[in-house]
This record gives C-alpha cells, structure tokens and sequence, in this order.
C-alpha cells in the first residue's frame, strides 16, 4: 500500500515540474500580488504593517487556486484518472496522496518566500516566523478546499470561476484567522489562539477533504 | 501461485443479471445478462451510438447502473470482500499515458511489478516500440500511443480483460499480434470482453451480445 502511494507520489512531482510554467506562473504570481502593494503604497510602515496579513492570505489563495485548476483535469482528459480508480487501492488515499504532492509542489515554495516578502513590508524578528508559520498552517486547508472545488469543476470546460466561487466562502474561516495571527504576532499580542484555530482547520479539512474529493471524482468521471 | 494470477485455485466466473442504465429517462440499455467463464470471449456489438462503451463502464463499475447486478465470483462487484478490481484491465477510447512521462516511464508508472523482463522486451519488439520508449508520450502518433496502451494490459496479468475497441489506430501487423496475444490470453484461462467493429475471422467469441436489439 505505502509503495503504491509513493509511486503515485513521485510520478505527480515528477509530471508537475515537467508542467514548470504552471507553477511559475502561480509562483508569480503570489509573488506580484504581495510586491504591488509595499511598490503602490509608498514608504509607510504603519500601513503596511496593518496590510501584510490579509495581502498574504489573499495572495496564497489566488495562487492555490490558480495551480489547482490543474490537479485533476489532465488525468481526467487522458483517462488515466478513471484508470486510478480501477484498481484495489482506496480512492481517498490515492487523492490524498496527490492533494500532498501538489501542496509539495505548489505551496511550499510560497512558504519558503513569504519570510523575504515580509522583510519587504517592514515585518521583524519573531513576526517573519509567524508569517510563515501562518501560511503553513493555512495553505493544507488551501488545497485541500481547492482540491474539493477542482474535482466537483471538472466535468466543466472553463472552470476558473465557479471554482473561485466555491473556494473563497469555504476558505474564509482561514482567511480571519490567518490574518489575525499575523496582526496579533505584529502588534505584539501572544498570536497562539488563531494559529491553534488554523491547525485544527488543517486537521478538519485534511481528514475530511479527501474523502468528499474521492466522491466527488467518481460522480464526476461516470 | 499468487492469488492475483492467472491459474489461482478458485475459477473466476463473471455473472450480469438484467443490467439496465438510463440517462435522463432516456433507456441506453436494458435487460443484459450474460454468464463469463475463464477461457471464453464475450463480443459487444451494435452500431454506433448504442451504448457499447456504456456497457463496458458499467461493466468495470465506472457508471452505475440504473437496475442489475454484477457478481463477480458470485459475490457483488461492490462488496469489499470482492476484489474484482485487482483481476480487472480496462482499456476505453482514452490510452491514460501522460503525455508529460516518456513511453517507458508510463509503461512503469503500474502498481504491481513483478513481470518477466523477457515478456516486457517481446511484447515490446513484437510492437515495434522499443525505438520510442523514451519519448514523451505526446510525441508519438496515435497508433503508437494505442500500442503502449495495449503493452500496459498484455503485461498486466489480469484475469478479466475489457477492451474497448482495441484495434483501433492499429496497424495490420499491431492487429494480428493482438489478437494472437488475446488468443492465448483465453487459452490460459483469462476472460476477454470487447467491442469491435473489426469483422475478425481469427478470434470467434463463446457470445456475442447486440446492442441493436436489446
């Protein structure tokens, strides 16, 4: 069983960095949307400071989004998808295993740069470790609730919308949380509550998730 | 022996009973029962558009049917003591090789690897592939793309084969080691499913189900 899922494991990593301008592209673009603003503002600390939060959570949702459009469309356009759940292995671990490949993939780079972007908005000391600490706590839930939308979208051809639609409601919990862990680290207020808050979304929707993803890909490809 | 092989102790046996799907009270088929036991061929014919590839996914559990039931070793294909999934091959119109990973890397990317290097390099030669397996597969022409498709079920070791349309794409040398090979698949006790328009001498099925009158 573990050997299965660790093929599955490799072959998305290795078939997503052979797809790199797809994850440049998000890549990018969580970097674009965090710069624009310390670019447009101007040399205000304050500001900034207030703004760095929601910017960040606002910008590692656009871009979880923008990746997960493609987690599961190419395997469902060349049937190897419905190949997946023709054999013996539980569908919901195999989805599992993709959804954490993908987060590997696409998410992990956003949390090794978000300690530099924010030095950018003026954040120091134990602050840049809350910034991070934050996205890597709320980027599981991310994809996992972008997972869920990707897979109910798939039978649709353009699917970028309706899939915002789905994921920015469900994923708003992670958003004030998120934001205010990075507020209250900042303004020097202990940031624990929310960071707890956001580690137990990261265990709701991780144990959840893949299941009602694996249900959602079967009615999608009969 | 392994239990997943070809020649366990148990026979496989596949059994519909009055299989019928709807789409939107519209009745693509209904009343399909047949019995299948190793060794024997079943032929889906009909014409275009008269629900054999909707025959076949169900057949798989990939659609589930309106009204019937499968059984397969007299047990219901959903029980979880079944395990008619790890003796099923399903090959539809879509080939599933990533067009990202070469021939060979698809023709890896399995979850059961204990196949004889001999039979992989023979069903190679014998498609004429050996020249392209480390071409991405979006690089190769649809025939070849069917043959890597088809080398993937040939060296599964599945019991139970369900092939939608294999000799489509194929060349005529492709056609005649396929059926050669689906030939002794049945000789060795496994079970084969198709639909084929090819009016084929060589391969008689043990039945043929047709979807124009059913």
């Amino acid at each position: 069983m573990m050997k299965v899922l660790r093929i599955i494991f490799l072959k998305d990593l290795k078939v997503s960095l052979r797809r790199w301008s797809d994850l440049l592209t998000s890549f990018i673009l969580f970097v674009l949307v965090c710069l624009i603003f310390p670019l447009t503002l101007g040399n205000d600390p304050s500001l900034l400071l207030k703004i760095i939060g929601p910017v960040m959570l606002v910008a590692a949702l656009l871009a979880t989004l923008l990746a997960m459009q493609n987690i599961f469309r190419p395997d469902v356009l060349n049937g190897s998808l419905e190949q997946l759940t023709l054999n013996s292995y539980p569908l919901t671990l195999i989805i599992c295993t993709k959804i954490f490949s993908f987060w590997v993939i696409t998410s992990l780079p956003l949390i090794l740069i978000s300690g530099f972007i924010a030095s950018s908005y003026y954040v120091t000391g134990n602050s840049i470790l809350i910034v991070i600490l934050t996205l890597l706590l709320s980027t599981p839930s991310l994809v996992h609730i972008s997972a869920l939308a990707a897979a109910l979208t798939v039978a649709i051809r353009y699917p970028g919308a309706l899939m915002a639609l789905i994921i920015i409601p469900l994923s708003l919990p992670i958003m004030i949380f998120g934001a205010k862990a990075i507020e209250f680290s900042i303004s020097g207020i202990d940031a624990s509550a929310p960071l707890y808050f956001l580690l137990g979304m990261m265990f709701f929707t991780c144990s959840l998730g893949p299941v009602v993803t694996a249900a959602a890909i079967k009615i999608s490809i009969d | 022996m392994t239990q997943t092989g070809r020649g366990s102790l148990t026979q496989h046996n596949l059994q519909i009973n009055f299989l019928e799907l709807y789409r939107n009270d519209d009745r693509i088929f209904s009343e399909i029962s047949f019995d299948l036991s190793e060794g024997q061929h079943l032929l889906i014919s009909g014409a275009n558009g008269t629900g054999k590839t909707s025959l076949l996914r169900v057949i798989c559990g990939l659609t589930i049917p309106t009204g019937g039931t499968i059984l397969w070793n007299q047990l219901a294909t959903n029980n979880i003591d079944c395990r008619y999934h790890e003796h099923l091959a399903y090959l539809g119109h879509k080939n599933a090789l990533i067009p990202e990973l070469t021939a060979r890397e698809n023709l890896e990317y399995t979850f059961e690897g204990n196949r004889s290097i001999n039979r992989t390099s023979s069903v190679l030669e014998a498609f004429g592939l050996n020249k392209y397996l480390d071409q991405y597969a979006e690089k190769l022409s649809n025939g070849q793309i069917r043959k890597v498709a088809l080398s993937r079920i040939l060296l599964s070791e599945k019991t139970l084969w369900i092939l939608d349309e294999p000799v489509a794409n194929l060349d005529t040398s492709g056609t005649q080691f396929l059926l050669a090979e689906m030939q002794a698949h049945l000789d060795q006790g496994g079970m084969l499913i198709t639909t084929s328009n090819l009016n084929d001498q060589t391969l008689k099925p043990n039945s043929e189900i047709n979807l124009d009158k059913a």
